[in-house]
This record gives structure tokens, sequence and C-alpha cells, in this order.
């Protein structure tokens, strides 16, 4: 629908303006904003408040030790959801909601990363290994990367989704040692042969999941528990020559000990160093990471091999906080999604609904069918195919599956007149982080909603402006970066 | 992923964003014409093509069967002795063996799966437009589905970053056609076969590529802002989000003369209720809508069979039977002017593992449909499977190279490209697929 044509020249004009646009390069927002944004789901009210009080490095300090958060309003809003008997359901709702409402949210952007980097599809895997999959990624957030690898190769999810329940010694199934080595640990060019793909198959013989009697302890699903089965185990030496592994093969019971002895040399490897320390740059930081703090991340990284120490010290980088690394990583579909969800401290009482948005939005929660997980680049989201999705099922939300309460949002003295309100929005959904031409334009369109309904409507009459302004900002392009 | 062609960077701030409306109509316009007449470069080599059809030029649909399929269970080698030997659980019978399941008859050589009756009448009728190549792969080869898939998608070996193949190509055939599309993929992500510096555009359905807002003059606001802010000397991931945007503008715009709710398959074709009929239904009618779209691609997943064969391969063989079956139905004489590739990253191993399923192989299969392809036949050499003759002493040899078929449809189908652009170093050595 076009615009009235004069109107259409008066912001055509305010572009070509000298001036309306600013030089590309300053950082347009504070440090406290960007921290925010790459260690939260976006900033609400309630970290925006802590962050303010604490300054940024004790608040980060403070989200790395999770326990000492208090998240009781998290889990008891999770205890008031609608019950529901389908458990993969369960697994993706409680995943989405998690990472909405937590307000450990460093530790769920860790899940978020963590359960990616162990891709498992729930399509193959089932809703109750999902849970405790979830549980126990947040679990190991911080962890020590061997503890979190040994915990991966355990996990009920993975061991029927790479096929290790369904591995025999006469043939062993080779799909979990390679993705092992080439997607969980050292990389495709990471120092391994075909040879030692098909050694460390043999090595996770044996390694299954089977039902056991329930146990009081965590999630742990009494039905698919992991086992050790020595006589579906390859017995004997078994040597990774190109790797320079080798192990002589342990008797009855104690044959797990290979593969968890191959877990921790893969954990020791430099490969496995170079590959995580970049990928979590690329999560945290920028797509092309300075290559300076790289190097000091994974030194980091290999000195400590603590998740915890290794995300720390990216924050804490020189270089992480740039004219080049603010707002320079697009939102994956779930994490525009949770954005939404927090900058509009949306009421969320049915997860059901983020879980079908993010059907809606083509990530599905937990349901990534490639054992890679989604990619972490930018571009990868930008495309037509990410754009149309958020346009029209995300924005058109809010206000409906996705309620907000606008006049808390906009509290007891809200924002009079388009410039106070424009301002009020894009601080609140883009850390007014916007060119001055698309600032004027906002503020010409909600001054053009303004006009017909006279001097001090009432908070009814404004609310469905609100709506449609907040869904033309949450369009931006500006508002699918973080 | 919007390829790295952000197509309107430069001196944004000076070009108003109607000017881009209107010059994609007036491109459209002349697609409409029929504006495909061949400009190649002096290089190329261009094969005579067939009679004209009813579509304004040639198209080239691919389907990437990810996750390897099991090209010895596709089109199963029955009448190989060292077959049945290697894959005593899951083997598929020749017809009338008496085995477990058994196969619909190629040749004396080959059966195909018993899941695909509609492609397999297609391989039996007079003047067949069904070929296979067998034992189809590249060396030195690669058991990584990413990193084969990637090799397969970009046919460079060696070399990071590479544009896809069929990039690489509209880049070598710039001035045969104005069409603002070339090459569009169903599918939420760029493929890695269209990336590159050429405009290449992803998006999921006909059905998701329309602006929906509570109130019309979003739309304008959006645009307007989107069309006029400069994105010259921007980040990455900022000129990024403006250029996803346009591009999705401008695909609202240029699709939005097909209605998918009235669209009436032709010759009584039927499309399954599935994401490849779907899929496959939706490419019939941007074929038909004359827009000058050269590429299609739609992607099947799921392939990655390390177990239990028998419950598995019939539901993927399954959905593609139905859908392609239904494809070509609906296309009837058009199909002269389209070919339908079907690829994988790889074929599994010959011997059977202990799930009953097959880890990841070497060699694998093309299935080639429409077009002026020599059908009812496996194209290409046939190395066998006694063990002597296998990679390794494991897998299927590659003795078919796939790019060679890639140059076939280009050269022969698609009219003719430049050899050295789309695949360096390579020989062209036709296999007499078309």
């Amino acid at each position: 629908m076009p615009l009235e044509p004069n109107r259409r020249e008066v912001m055509q004009r305010w572009f070509r303006k000298p001036g309306a646009i600013q030089p590309p390069g300053n950082p347009q927002i504070t440090q406290q904003a960007h921290v925010l944004n790459r260690a939260t789901f976006g900033a609400d009210a309630w970290s925006r408040a802590r962050i303010a009080t604490l300054g940024w490095q004790a608040w980060l300090d403070e989200q790395l030790s999770p326990d000492s958060i208090d998240d009781s309003a998290m889990t008891i809003a999770l205890a008031a959801m609608p019950p529901t008997n389908n458990q993969r359901n369960r697994a993706r709702r409680e995943y989405l909601f998690r990472c909405a409402r937590s307000r450990r949210q460093l530790q769920h952007r860790m899940l978020h990363f963590l359960s990616n980097h162990f891709n498992t599809d729930i399509a193959k895997t089932s809703g109750v290994t999902e849970v405790y999959d979830t549980t126990n990624y947040t679990r190991l957030a911080f962890a020590n990367f061997f503890e979190v690898l040994l915990w991966s190769a355990k996990s009920p999810a993975m061991v029927v989704y790479l096929d290790s329940q369904t591995s025999l010694p006469a043939s062993p199934n080779e799909n979990y040692a390679r993705e092992l080595m080439e997607l969980h640990t050292l990389g495709v060019y990471g120092g391994f042969s075909e040879a030692d793909v098909s050694a460390a198959a043999k090595i996770f013989t044996g390694w299954r999941v089977q039902s056991g009697p329930p146990t009081v302890s965590g999630n742990e699903p009494s039905s698919a528990r992991f086992a050790f089965l020595s006589l579906r185990h390859v017995q004997g030496p078994k040597t990774l020559a190109a790797l320079g592994f080798s192990t002589p093969g342990y008797a009855g019971s104690a044959g797990v000990r290979e593969g968890e002895e191959l877990l921790d040399f893969l954990a020791e490897h430099p490969s496995t160093h170079a590959l995580l320390s970049m990928k979590l740059c690329q999560y945290f930081v920028a797509d092309a990471p300075p290559a300076g703090l790289v190097q000091r991340v994974q030194q980091v990284f290999a000195t400590t091999r603590n998740l915890g120490q290794t995300v720390r010290a990216i924050f804490y980088d020189s270089e992480f906080f740039t004219p080049q690394t603010t707002r320079e990583k697009a939102m994956d579909s779930i994490e525009s999604m949770l954005n939404v969800v927090r900058r509009l401290e949306v009421n969320v009482s049915n997860a059901n609904t983020l879980a079908t948005l993010s059907n809606l939005l083509g990530q599905p929660a937990l349901g990534e069918s490639s054992p890679t997980g989604t990619p972490e680049t930018s571009a990868a989201w930008q495309g037509p195919g990410q754009v149309l999705p958020r346009w029209n099922a995300l924005a058109a939300e809010v206000g409906g599956s996705l309620p907000v309460s606008w006049n808390t949002l906009l509290g007891s003295s809200p924002p009079q007149g388009a410039v106070a309100v424009t301002d009020f929005f894009l601080n609140l959904l883009v850390d007014a982080d916007v060119p001055p031409a698309t600032r004027m334009a906002l503020t010409f369109f909600f001054a053009n909603r303004l006009a017909p309904l006279g001097s001090n409507p009432s908070s009814a009459v404004l609310q469905p402006h609100y709506r449609d302004f907040v869904g033309l900002i949450l369009r931006l392009p500006e508002a699918q970066l973080h | 992923m919007t390829c790295k062609c952000n197509h309107e960077n430069a001196g944004d701030a000076e070009k108003p964003g109607m000017d881009r409306r209107t010059a994609l109509k007036v491109s459209l316009a002349a697609v409409g014409a029929a504006a495909l007449a061949p400009r190649l470069p002096a290089e190329a080599i261009v094969r005579p093509r067939m009679p004209a059809s009813r579509l304004p030029g040639r198209a080239t649909v691919v389907v990437f069967e990810r996750g390897g399929w099991d090209a010895l269970q596709l089109f199963a080698p029955t009448g190989d002795a060292n077959y049945a030997l290697k894959r005593p659980t899951t083997a598929i019978g020749a017809p009338g063996s008496g085995a477990a399941v058994t196969g619909l008859a190629m040749n004396s050589l080959f059966s195909m799966h018993p899941s695909m009756p509609g492609l397999h009448s297609l391989w039996t009728q007079p003047a067949s437009r069904l070929a296979v190549v067998h034992a189809l792969g590249y060396t030195p080869y690669h058991r990584s589905h990413f990193e084969s898939q990637d090799l397969f998608e970009t046919g460079q070996f060696g070399v990071v970053n590479a544009d896809g193949w069929i990039n690489r190509h509209l880049q070598a055939t710039t001035g045969i056609s104005t069409a603002p599309v070339r090459a569009l993929a169903l599918m939420n992500s760029l493929p890695r076969s269209m990336d590159g510096v050429f405009p290449c555009f992803a998006f999921s359905s006909l059905e998701s590529l329309q602006f929906q807002a509570t109130q019309p003059d979003l739309r304008a606001y959006l645009e307007t802002i989107v069309d006029y802010t400069p994105t010259v000397g921007l980040s990455a991931a900022r000129a990024g989000s403006y250029a996803g945007m346009k591009s999705t503008f401008d695909l609202i715009d240029m699709f939005s003369g097909i209605n998918p709710a009235t669209y009436v398959p032709q010759n009584g074709a039927v499309y399954p209720n599935t994401a490849m009929g779907s899929s496959f239904e939706q490419t019939a009618m941007i074929l038909r809508g004359n827009l000058g779209v050269e590429f299609i691609q739609i992607d099947q997943g799921g392939w990655d069979h390390h177990a239990d064969l028998f419950a598995n391969i019939p539901t993927y063989a399954g959905a593609l039977n139905g859908a392609l079956s239904a494809f070509v139905q609906d296309m009837g004489a058009d199909m002269a002017d389209v070919a339908v590739l079907c690829m994988s990253e790889f074929g599994r191993e010959v011997s059977e593992n202990g799930s009953n399923g097959t880890d990841h192989g070497v060699g694998g299969a093309m299935m080639i449909a429409g077009g002026s392809v020599l059908g009812g036949q496996v194209h290409g050499a046939w190395p066998g499977l006694a063990t002597s003759a296998l990679a390794e002493g494991r897998f299927l040899a590659p003795a078919n190279d796939f790019r060679q078929v890639i140059l076939e449809l280009l050269m022969d189908h698609m009219g003719g490209t430049v050899p050295s652009t789309v695949f360096p170093s390579m020989t062209y050595a036709p296999l007499g697929v078309f």
C-alpha cells in the first residue's frame, strides 16, 4: 500500500539531508548494553536494573556464578504451566521458557551454544532424553570442557541420535566416531584420518542406553540411561595412528575406559582448543572476531580447559567492545523471538506458544536435524527465508499470543508525543541504535497516528498504535542484530 | 543467506526506491517477452537446442538428497553376485528372486527400489527420459557429509569459500538473461551451489512471500527506510541485514503474480501432500510463471541411514517417487525444457553394518529426468562390487565424475556454458547422458 506521494517525498528528503546519516564505525551503544546483548537473550527490565547497579564487570561475574542468582520466579512460573503429556512438547517449551525467563541468562546463553554444538534432533531422540540434555548442558555451562564432552558422549539423546545405540562389534557404526572428531572436537581438518574414524568407532561399541529403575536424582530418565555393554564391545587394542592415540583395550566393564581416555585425549588436543575458541568467539563477539582476541581466548581455553574462564576472557577482552563488534551479530530465529519476549516483558503464561513460534520461524527448538547444528554466522540468518517469517509471524504475535502489558511497560508517566514515544521504544527495543533518518521516519509515522486522536488520547485508544509501532520497529534491519 | 550480492549498495542514497521497483517491473516485462536470447561469451561452446516448447527457456531443478543416499538400495546391482554377499540382511532382491524385498527391473544388472513404482514406469516407457549414473563421485573423495556436500555443490577442490557451481555458471553466462531471478532455492537458506557473487535467492514457499501487517502503512515506511538508508561502509552484519530485506521486498513483488491457491496441475497430476510434493508443485508454478528462472533447488534431507534400511529407505524413496512422478506428469510436454537432477553427497559403504544400516561410503548415484535425457539406461562405467574393485576394499569406486554430468547438463540441456569457469581444471568428457 503506497504512502501518499507527498509524505513519501518528505521521508525521502530526510534520507538525503547532510548529517542524516552518521558515519559508520562509531559504537552507538554503551558497554553495558553491548554486554547485555551478548550475555542475555535480550535486555529485560531486571537485567537492565541489575547491570546499572553492579556495573558490567560485577554483573558478568555474578552471571558466571549462576547459583548465586535467585531464579525462583522462573521455576515457579514454569511449574504453573498447563500440564502436557507430550514429552517432546515439554522439552521444547521448557528449553525456550528457561532461556526467556531465567535470570541466569549467561548460563542459558551457554545452554543455547552447547545444545547446538552437541546437536541432537528431538524427532529422532525423545522428549525425556532432551529434557535431560537441557538440564545437563545448563548444569555444565561453565564446566571444564572434558566434563561436557564426556557427558555429551554418554547422553542418552546423543547415543541414540548418532547411532552408538545400534553399533555392533562385527561392523561398528561410524556415525558418532566421525561427528565426535569432525564436529564436537577437532574439526574436519583437525588431524584425524578415515582409519582413525574406524578405530574410534570400535572404541565406542557397547556405548548404549537401556532402561533401569527410576532414580531420585535430577531428571535422569529411567527409560533411557547410559550403560556400557561389554558384550557388545570390540575387544583388544585400538590405534588412531594419524592422531597418535592408542589403547591396549580393557576387558569387561573396564572397556568403557577406552572411550573415556579417547575423549580426554580429544579434549586436550590443540585442534579442539582452536575450534571451540573460534566458535565461542563467533557466538559471543562477531562472525569474523578480531584475530588478537581469538588468540588470547584460545590461550585461556588451552590453559584452563574451562568454559566459564573462557567466556569470562571473551567479555573482558579489550577488543570485545569496539565499533567493529557492536550490533555485529544477526540473531538466529530463536534468539530473535526471545529478544522480543524479554524486551517487551511479555507475560508468557503458556510456553507452548514459544515452541509453536519457533516452528513458524523455521528453527524448531531442539529440532535441527543435521549434526552440525545451526550456523553461528550472521549471513545464514539474514536472507528472505529468515526475514519473512520474522516480519510476518513474530511482529504479528505482539499483542496477540505474545501479550504485552503496555501500561506496565510504559510506566506511571508514559512518554508524551511522537518524539518521546519514538525515543522510548527505540531505546527499549534496539538500544536507540538506528540512523537519525530512520528515527525521523519513525517519529513521522507515530505523529501521523497521533494526529487524528485529539489531545490526551486514552491508553486504550493508544494501544493499537503502540502495537503497530512496535511491529514496525521490530521489523527494522537493526532489530535483527544484537 | 543472500549471497555476497548486495546488488544495490553503492550510491543507495541517491537511488530512489521507486527506481528499484520500476527497474524490476521493466525487467520482468522483458523476461515475459522471452528475453533469453543466448549471448554467450566467445569461448563458450554452444550446443544446438531442442525445438522450442511453451516455456520461455530451459530450466534445471536440482534435488540435493542430503545425508548420503544408499545408491545400492535405490538402484540395486542385483545382477552383481557380490551384492547379496556383502549385504546378507539388507540387499534388495532381483525381481522374482523370492528375497524379502525385491526390486523393479531396470536392466540385467540393476533393480530399482520397490518404493519408486512411478519412477520405474518412467524408466520403462518408450523414449524414456529417466536415467541413472551409478558409481558416481569424485577423487580424492571425502566421507564427511559436510565436506562432501561442499564439494558436490562447489565442484571446486582445495578452494576455500568457492562459489557454487550454479552461481559460477550464472557468472559465466550473464549475457543470456536479464531476468532478475535466474536461480532460487525453495528453502530457508541459500544452498552452497547458489552461493557466490551472482545474486541468487532462497525462500521457503510462495505462500511465505507476502508482507503481512496489522496496518498497510507499515510496509511503505519500512520499505522506504530499507531502500534509502545508505549501506556503503556499514559493517558486514548490518549491511547484510539491509541487503536481505531489499531482496525480500524484491521477491515479494516479483512473485506476486503467482497465486498458489489457484494453481491447477495439468494432465491430471496430483501432488502428494508431503514436503517434497509441495516443493515440486511450487517448482512447477514458478516455471510456468515465465519469470525467467533457470535453476530451482529443492532439497530432500534425512538419507543418513546408519540403521535399519528396510524401515527407513521406503519413506524417503516413496516421498521422492510420488513428488517427482507428479511433477513430470504436470509438466507434460514441457519436460523437454526441464531437467531434474537428484544427487547426494556420497553413497554408502558396500557392506552393511551391524545396525542393518550402512555407514558413509564413496561412489553413489545421480538420477536425471526430463530434458533430452537418454533414459532407461544406467550411464557410465560400472566398476563392480568385487572386493578388489572397491576403493580401500570397502567402497564403490567413484568411476564417474559428477562434474561431467553437470557440465553435460549445462553444455547440452541449458544451451552452453564456459567450462573453465564452472569447473576449472576439468576436461570436458561427456558420458552421453543428454
